[in-house]
């Protein structure tokens, strides 16, 4: 499971927490969370969706805890990962930025139906609401990514 | 959170129809971000690592994270209200120690000279005004009451030898219909009462009259042509005189009568 899923796991993770350091422990944390409740889930074929709800749950703590160090404190030298590695940082794209403009739940629809190929049940099962909400939050999402994402711009 | 054990189409990921081209830039968009981010390798040896831990120390490594997280979160929650009472003493300091700079300054007495001038000036307008009205309130009633003391009295003050003058600060002049104002260094008038019988306080004693060789009353209406222009004192009205017989009275029952004044 980890030689199939990981890489695409820190991959969703980081479009999902915009850093590529912090999507890696995102990810690892998923991985140990489902180590240990291994014996709970019974069924291995719900071990990739009990990765995903560990992932978006993980995420938004991440971001969470983000949000309140951005609000009460001064302006902090953005984290580059990525810069260090050689990697283009994420929130140079264009669509990563527009996607980080985004609320967090039409974020987390879009990344899960259009990067990690899931279905609305899926995807809806991965964040906890039903599926005609993740169906509302993947519409409102493409109507505000539509005028951003234009060919011509 | 809902798990996902009722879903079994989790294995067969079946990727949403695309509705338009729009859709499917969005997704090629969001591979090619993506597909910057390289996993680190060394991702299955930390998560080994994380694990081959025992499990209390693991519980107890994350429990640390866990406050230390919390700690910081109310560190940084807690630092606009520290950084608000740590402010709140340094301006309470400057401003004593501004206020005692300005006490220690020269500016300060032109700055207090600025305004005690108006101030001096409006005490002094406020003491003079009740100073004022102090005094005529005290000239009021004095004036009341002499206009209740025997009227006839009030005109004595004579002298030994029989020369009666005014009353200069004994008493006030008594109402006009009772007797005439007096007026400081009037003149004088002789006649010929009694030196015994001319008090020399403020009062005339009522035995004026009884002396044999006292003038004979004069006719009021005589007496009242007569002196009435001089501004003397004698009561030759006939109300005049029914008030001080009153009078005289009065002082036969109390002796002590000016005592009482």
């Amino acid at each position: 499971m980890y030689g199939e899923h990981y890489g695409s796991l820190v991959r969703m993770a980081a479009l999902l927490v915009g850093d590529a350091a912090v999507a890696e422990a995102v990810v690892q944390d998923s991985f140990v969370a489902m180590h240990g409740a291994w014996r709970r889930l019974r069924d291995p074929e719900t071990a990739l969706p009990f990765l995903y709800q560990c992932l978006v749950n993980r995420s938004r703590s991440v971001l969470r805890q983000h949000n309140v160090i951005g609000r009460n404190t001064a302006e902090r030298a953005p984290r580059m990962p990525c810069a260090e590695r050689g990697v283009p940082r994420l929130l140079e794209f264009t669509v990563v930025r527009a996607l980080h403009a985004l609320p967090p739940r039409q974020r987390e629809a879009l990344v899960l139906t259009y990067y990690g190929n899931l279905t609305q049940a899926q995807a809806a099962s991965a964040m906890g609401i039903s599926a005609s909400a993740v169906k509302s939050h993947v519409g409102r999402a493409i109507e505000a990514l539509r005028p951003q994402l234009r060919p011509g711009r | 959170m809902k798990t996902a054990s009722g879903d079994r189409d989790w294995p067969g990921v079946m990727p949403p129809a695309p509705n338009d081209g729009f859709e499917e830039s969005l997704r090629r968009a969001l591979r090619q971000a993506a597909d910057c981010v390289e996993a680190n390798e060394d991702g299955l040896a930390r998560i080994f690592r994380r694990l081959a831990g025992p499990w209390l120390v693991r519980q107890v490594s994350l429990l640390v994270t866990d406050c230390v997280d919390l700690f910081e979160l109310t560190t940084i929650w807690l630092q606009p209200m520290s950084a608000r009472t740590r402010a709140v003493p340094a301006a309470a300091r400057r401003s004593v120690h501004e206020a005692f700079q300005w006490c220690t300054s020269p500016a300060w007495l032109r700055t207090a000279v600025a305004w005690l001038r108006p101030a001096l000036a409006a005490a002094i307008t406020a003491v003079v005004v009740m100073t004022g009205t102090v005094a005529l309130s005290q000239t009021v009633a004095r004036m009341e009451l002499s206009s209740n003391r025997p009227a006839g009295l009030f005109v004595s003050a004579g002298t030994a030898t029989g020369n009666h003058r005014q009353p200069a600060a004994g008493g006030g002049p008594g109402p006009a219909g009772k007797t005439s104002p007096p007026r400081a260094g009037g003149p004088t008038h002789q006649h010929s009462c009694a030196a015994a019988s001319c008090s020399s306080g403020p009062f005339m004693q009522p035995t004026a009259t009884p002396h044999g060789n006292a003038p004979p009353a004069p006719n009021p209406k005589q007496s009242h042509r007569h002196h009435q222009p001089q501004g003397h004192h004698h009561l030759t009205h006939p109300q005049q005189r029914h008030h001080r017989s009153g009078e005289a009275r009065h002082h036969d029952r109390d002796p002590a009568g000016d005592a009482g004044y």
